[in-house]
């Protein structure tokens, strides 16, 4: 069953509307993570802890005691590749499901507008990262203790970081999914993660070529597309690199604007989208 | 025929079929010895995000290589161990014990490790660039210069260099200038690899050091039996022919073992004594 179709009525003429806004996008939300678990995305952690569990296993007797390293690296990557997965992946079907299963056409007569549909998938995606970061996290933490490592809150900052990343790639995913189908939309949001992440050397481009046109269009690149490396701490706190706490700060309130730009700009593009 | 019991039979056929594969032509179907991607900054590029989980990985194929290699009996090489080590650290430059470890690796004489102590020195090198401040690379630097290519002057250089370091113990200063004046003494050899056992990261590293000072323990046991069998021949004219006869002679006690328990050889061919080939102190340095 849709998400919307099956939320309770949407009250009209609510006394304020932001505080209506916000419920109806907060319906939206709710019943998109219930769809995703019963989807059984969270089925993925069971893979998690698997992973953790047989490669502390293993670890021990091939890694030449750094065991500890390889298990934080690896519970940070796994953490990352399986939120990315479920971002895109499923970031890409939120519209496109709808729309192919023509559910969307019932709840577009409904009092809640294409915005603050678009906006509830959004924020019930987010919902069902959140809940698999925090599960994944605790297991992560659960295996250190049992490997008798003192708890480290470093770590949170990685994931932390890693949630904002995942929140920014579900907006690059929904974006693309409100103009294309669901297979360039997961191509594009695909190509713009990895671009995303090379951008550094975007910039650095214009040191290494003479032309004078290219490193300006690498620049405009550089700052237009999402830059992925903003949130990645995994090799600083596994080294025991001090992440400072404005670095955080900074690296949030970019994933904050670039989000809300994309969200604006999906959006608009939904609402002006023909769905006939 | 239930499902539960064709997966279960199937699976079984499944391993027996690979099992039977594997022995047959085995042979055959060896390993390639590979690096399917060499340049270690354009495999960083390809894994966004993910360098460190693969700087593991390369890690722990680095040592399934190297402890493969170190237990091949002939046509040994160890012509992947400095690329695979190039790739993890480019990875992860914060990986400090690969620069240790590797250095060590490929330091170690032919054929217990690499034979390439050139190497080892760049591959420090690179992690005192991404280091500066770390002290114990240093040590490894001037560990490699002093035992592996016996160059005390500039081992006491490094080692001095080292010493200058916010947060460097006291005695490098002081190792410095033992290695400076007496360098290529077994004492000095002896104070350098306790300061290794001392100072291990891991517990291999302490078993190593610790391997390392039990030869030099046995190089000065060596010392002395051949001064007892060099007595023996000077009172009664002739060398000795086993240990039994020094020993019913009054010249020993009992027959000497080694630091690991096995006996000493007597080679009265050679008019000298040695380590037994089921000695696990393996090849004895020089020093």
């Amino acid at each position: 069953m849709n998400a919307v179709a099956e939320s309770r009525p949407i009250a009209t003429g609510s006394r304020v509307e932001g505080a209506g806004t916000l419920r109806k996008i907060g319906y939206v939300a709710l019943n998109t993570y219930r769809e995703t678990v019963r989807d059984k995305v969270l089925y993925n952690l069971v893979l998690f802890a698997l992973l953790m569990i047989g490669s502390s296993y293993v670890l021990g007797a091939i890694s030449v005691y750094q065991e500890i390293k390889i298990i934080k690296d690896l519970g940070l990557a796994a953490i990352s590749i399986f939120g990315m997965v479920i971002a895109i992946f499923i970031g890409i079907g939120l519209v496109a499901k709808e729309i192919d299963k023509r559910t969307l056409y019932g709840i577009l007569p409904k009092p809640i507008s294409r915005s603050q549909f678009l906006l509830g998938k959004y924020f019930g995606l987010c919902l069902t990262l959140l809940v698999n970061l925090m599960v994944m996290t605790v297991g992560l933490y659960v295996l250190l203790f049992l490997m008798k490592q003192p708890f480290e809150p470093a770590l949170l900052k990685a994931i932390f970081l890693t949630y904002l990343e995942l929140a920014l790639l579900v907006a690059v995913a929904i974006l693309f999914s409100t103009f294309t189908s669901s297979i360039l939309s997961g191509l594009f949001a695909g190509f713009v993660y990895v671009a995303g992440y090379l951008s550094n050397d975007l910039k650095n481009l214009e040191s290494v070529v003479e032309s004078a046109f290219l490193p300006q269009v690498t620049r405009v690149l550089y700052y237009v597309l999402p830059n992925f490396k903003n949130f990645d701490v995994k090799a600083a706190v596994v080294a025991g690199d001090p992440v400072l706490w404005s670095q955080l700060g900074w690296a949030t309130a970019y994933a904050a604007i670039y989000i809300a730009l994309l969200l604006v700009a999906s959006c608009w593009i939904f609402q002006k989208r023909n769905l006939k | 025929m239930k499902p539960g019991f064709a997966i279960g039979a199937l699976v079984l056929a499944v391993v027996a079929v690979q099992s039977h594969i594997d022995e047959s032509f085995g042979e055959y179907r060896s390993t390639e010895e590979i690096l399917y991607i060499d340049n270690p900054r354009f495999l960083k590029k390809l894994l966004v995000g993910f360098e460190n989980v693969a700087a593991d990985l390369y890690w722990l194929r680095t040592v399934q290589y190297f402890g493969g290699k170190r237990r091949e009996a002939a046509n040994k090489n160890f012509d992947l161990l400095d690329p695979l080590l190039q790739i993890t650290v480019t990875l992860d430059p914060k990986f400090k014990i690969a620069y240790t470890y590797g250095a060590t690796f490929l330091s170690e004489p032919f054929p217990q490790g690499a034979g390439a102590p050139s190497k080892g020195i760049a591959l420090i090198d690179d992690g005192i660039r991404q280091h500066p401040g770390h002290w114990r690379f240093f040590l490894d630097k001037g560990f490699i210069y002093y035992w592996y290519l016996r160059d005390y002057k500039k081992a006491a250089e490094v080692f001095l260099e080292g010493s200058r370091i916010e947060g460097a113990p006291y005695w490098m200063r002081t190792t410095a200038g033992r290695a400076f004046a007496q360098g290529g003494d077994r004492q000095t050899a002896r104070g350098l690899w306790q300061i290794i056992h001392d100072t291990a990261e891991t517990p291999q590293q302490v078993d190593n050091a610790a391997i390392h000072l039990r030869q030099l323990d046995a190089l000065d046991q060596l010392d002395a039996l051949r001064q007892v069998a060099a007595l023996f021949e000077k009172r009664t004219g002739r060398y000795p022919k086993s240990w039994a006869e020094l020993v019913s002679g009054g010249f020993l006690r009992t027959a000497p073992v080694d630091p690991t328990g096995a006996l000493y050889v007597l080679d009265p061919a050679k008019r000298d004594v040695g380590l037994s080939p089921e000695s696990k102190l393996g090849r004895l340095p020089a020093h």
